[in-house]
């Protein structure tokens, strides 16, 4: 599905869905045996890649949205911003799977912790990104469905993508 | 998840001050930051 921006505007209510708000990714890197389950929205690069597939290409993993939104968290951020760093090693690779879907969907949800675990054997470290936002100036103008976007796409998936749910305990 | 594993979840500021224009943004990054804190006791017994 081909990713794009949509915003419209109806009177004071501006309303931006953003154009990867489908889309979760896992990333393993052979080298320090680490498997990353992103489960992302706002992640622009993905707008290049509409294709699903695994890919060898280590630029999928450092991206630079990625790497700020991990930078500030100093502890976590060094073991992940890691791959950008070993960009000219090919032995060192990072391997990125895309799994597009619907984030809201807690079965989406559990087949790309599926599919991570299948690929890759473990997840070393979940990151939870998936967001959606959008401006009203007045509680009156949130829709309900709105309201349900909001919700599924930031909260539910906390809990529906950890790897326990479901039975599977990698 | 084995032991020495992480979850990261991505909060925003709205969390602690709340943007009255992203309201159901802000109220559900309140929610990630308690599911969050309230998470870690549950992964520290595994």
């Amino acid at each position: 599905m081909p990713c794009r921006t949509r915003a419209r505007q109806a009177g004071s209510v501006r309303h931006i869905a953003h154009p990867t708000a489908r889309r979760s990714c896992f990333v393993h890197d052979a080298a320090w045996r680490l498997t990353v389950l992103l489960c992302q929205v706002n992640f622009p690069y993905f707008s290049k890649r509409t294709s699903a597939g695994v890919t060898t290409d280590p630029q999928l993993s450092v991206s630079a949205p990625q790497t700020e939104a991990f930078s500030s968290n100093r502890n976590a951020g060094s073991r992940i911003a890691m791959p950008g760093g070993l960009r000219s090693d090919r032995r060192r690779r990072p391997q990125c799977v895309l799994m597009p879907g619907d984030i809201k969907d807690p079965r989406h949800c559990a087949a790309i912790v599926k599919k991570a675990i299948s690929a890759f054997g473990q997840i070393d470290l979940l990151v939870n990104n998936a967001a959606h936002q959008a401006s009203f100036s007045s509680i009156e103008d949130i829709t309900d469905e709105e309201w349900d976007i909001t919700f599924r796409t930031n909260i539910y998936h906390l809990r529906d993508v950890l790897p326990n749910q479901g039975g599977d305990t990698a | 998840m084995k032991q020495g594993s992480a979850i990261i979840n991505t909060t925003s500021v709205n969390a602690d001050t709340p943007s009255p224009q992203l309201l159901a943004y802000a109220t559900t990054k309140g929610a990630i930051q308690n599911f969050t804190v309230g998470g870690q006791h549950d992964a520290k017994e595994e």
